[in-house]
């Protein structure tokens, strides 16, 4: 429902003749912190008409928070001289605050310089080891300096202290994908289920592992864990049914008949082909033709694109 | 043997949007178009893949298999290479598992490509500075994937207008429609998207001045 709001208030200021109205641009980017949109030129555009035009329609407490709002979004989108001038109003109002100088860590790093963003980060942690902030800016440090190795280092630090930063973990998990190291990311996403058990994407993620690992083993277990996405979602997520499907063409065990439980296998894919089938018939009926042979393929024991 | 390789401009913008789309993400996809026995690539368009990531299997091997599944039915176009564009701001590189994905995406072609947003190029292209912001490679026999650039060899636009064709990204871009290209990963979570993206060629050429509808 938000994200609706979100796309509507983005599509008038974008009609507005001339100046956008205050209470808009101010919607626009709450709605953006609330659902942790990342479109960073749209909102250093707009954020910078709202301070430069209506920082007295702010309370104090939200005018600061759109400054760093703002700030993060200036360096993602690289408009550096824009994000100095930002941040350095926020080093006036907000002298020493570490929160400030994360801040002027990241334009270090934004500019390139990292050995000075290090050194600010480190400044930090000197005097605030635990500091959440400080500690995250390392790993993005590492991430920026194409260290993944030292990246996952700093991180598993992190989450030696902050072990329930749900983020921490994804991106954990991200940075294990991108050297290739995929048992250590499955670790990271059976933390992430554990900690979300309704979350069906993080079943569906581990599978996606456990199928890329490959074996018998992992093709079994990765199968029961996209039975289970399709449970979460009610039999609404492709990635599942086709899952499912991909883990059965893998497995050539032969299967007592007597026990239910091998019944259900056996049922799984039938009943996987049918929903996946009434799914294209209704949303993407000019795809059938693509996937019927795909899943006719699937179900010969033949795993896709092998 | 003497190897060429052409693009439509479709098919650059394509990759483009797919960048644009998802400027800190990894994305990448395959190409499609013909081969022809002398050693001539033409790509005539671009279907993208993935955006969250590009080690895991699933996602690409269903969506390799619906592209294929699409080519055999369509006849008149084959896979005929794969596009990769990192995250990072650094030149056009095909690491190791990208290499992998090629040789998976291309296993039934003897003639393919893969093109790589070099994006450092990219920034030049945007400033005017730079005609082509990609990093092309031939398939070497079976030694692997090799820059066309080491044979003097370099991706040539059909129309050879790389300034329409930036013109053509500026406007799509400011006018926002590389957020209505849809790649298979999206297509997975919201079935309605079509990965084929019939409407976006045509929805941008509509907005250059000049075109013909």
């Amino acid at each position: 429902m938000s994200e609706l709001e979100l796309e509507e208030v983005e599509r008038s200021l974008r009609n507005a003749k001339g100046v956008p109205a205050a209470d808009k641009l101010i919607k626009y980017l709450r709605l953006v912190r609330e659902l942790h949109v990342r479109d960073s030129p749209t909102v250093a555009r707009y954020g910078n008409i709202l301070l430069r035009h209506y920082k007295s329609h702010l309370s104090e407490e939200e005018l600061w928070l759109v400054h760093e709002q703002v700030a993060v979004a200036a360096l993602d989108a690289h408009a550096l001289p824009f994000a100095a001038s930002v941040i350095k109003a926020i080093n006036r109002r907000f002298p020493d605050s570490v929160r400030a100088r994360r801040l002027q860590g990241m334009y270090f790093e934004a500019a390139g310089d990292f050995p000075r963003a290090e050194e600010m980060y480190r400044d930090v942690l000197a005097t605030h080891p635990n500091n959440e902030m400080a500690l995250k800016r390392m790993v993005s440090l590492e991430r920026s300096r194409g260290n993944p190795a030292a990246a996952i280092e700093a991180l598993r630090r992190y989450l030696d202290t902050f072990g329930n930063d749900k983020d921490g973990w994804e991106e954990l998990a991200e940075l294990y994908l991108e050297v290739l190291n995929y048992r250590q990311a499955a670790y990271c996403y059976e933390e992430l289920i554990m900690m979300n058990p309704g979350n069906s994407s993080f079943y569906t993620r581990y599978a996606d592992v456990l199928y890329t690992i490959g074996g018998a083993t992992n093709y079994k277990t990765a199968r029961s864990y996209y039975a289970k996405a399709i449970e979460l979602t009610a039999g609404g997520s492709l990635r599942a049914l086709f899952g499912v499907l991909a883990c059965a063409a893998h497995i050539t065990d032969k299967v007592a008949l007597q026990d239910a439980r091998s019944r259900a296998q056996i049922e799984l894919p039938e009943a996987s082909t049918q929903a996946l089938l009434r799914i294209y018939r209704t949303h993407a009926p000019d795809k059938l033709p693509f996937v019927e042979p795909l899943l006719a393929k699937l179900a010969a024991g033949q795993p896709g694109a092998q | 043997m003497t190897f060429s390789c052409s693009a439509d401009q479709t098919a650059l913008l394509k990759i483009l949007a797919h960048a644009a789309k998802y400027p800190s993400n990894s994305v990448n996809g395959v190409l499609v178009g013909t081969a022809k026995e002398g050693g001539s690539v033409e790509i005539l368009d671009a279907i993208p893949l993935c955006h969250t990531t590009l080690t895991l299997a699933p996602a690409l091997e269903i969506g390799l298999a619906q592209v294929e599944s699409y080519t055999h039915i369509t006849g008149s176009v084959a896979i005929v290479g794969y596009y990769q564009s990192d995250a990072r701001f650094g030149p056009g590189d095909l690491p190791p598992l990208g290499r992998k994905i090629a040789d998976k995406v291309s296993e039934h072609q003897a003639q393919a490509v893969v093109l790589v947003l070099d994006n450092k190029r990219l920034e030049q292209f945007c400033k005017a500075q730079a005609d082509n912001p990609f990093e092309l490679f031939s398939k070497d026999g079976s030694k692997g994937w090799k820059r066309a650039s080491a044979d003097g060899g370099e991706l040539a636009l059909k129309n050879a207008d790389w300034k329409k064709l930036r013109e053509e990204f500026f406007v799509m871009f400011k006018q926002l429609k590389h957020r209505t290209l849809h790649d298979f990963e999206e297509h997975l979570d919201d079935a309605g998207k079509d990965w084929l993206n019939k409407g976006f060629a045509s929805s941008v050429k509509f907005l250059l001045p000049g075109n013909a509808l």
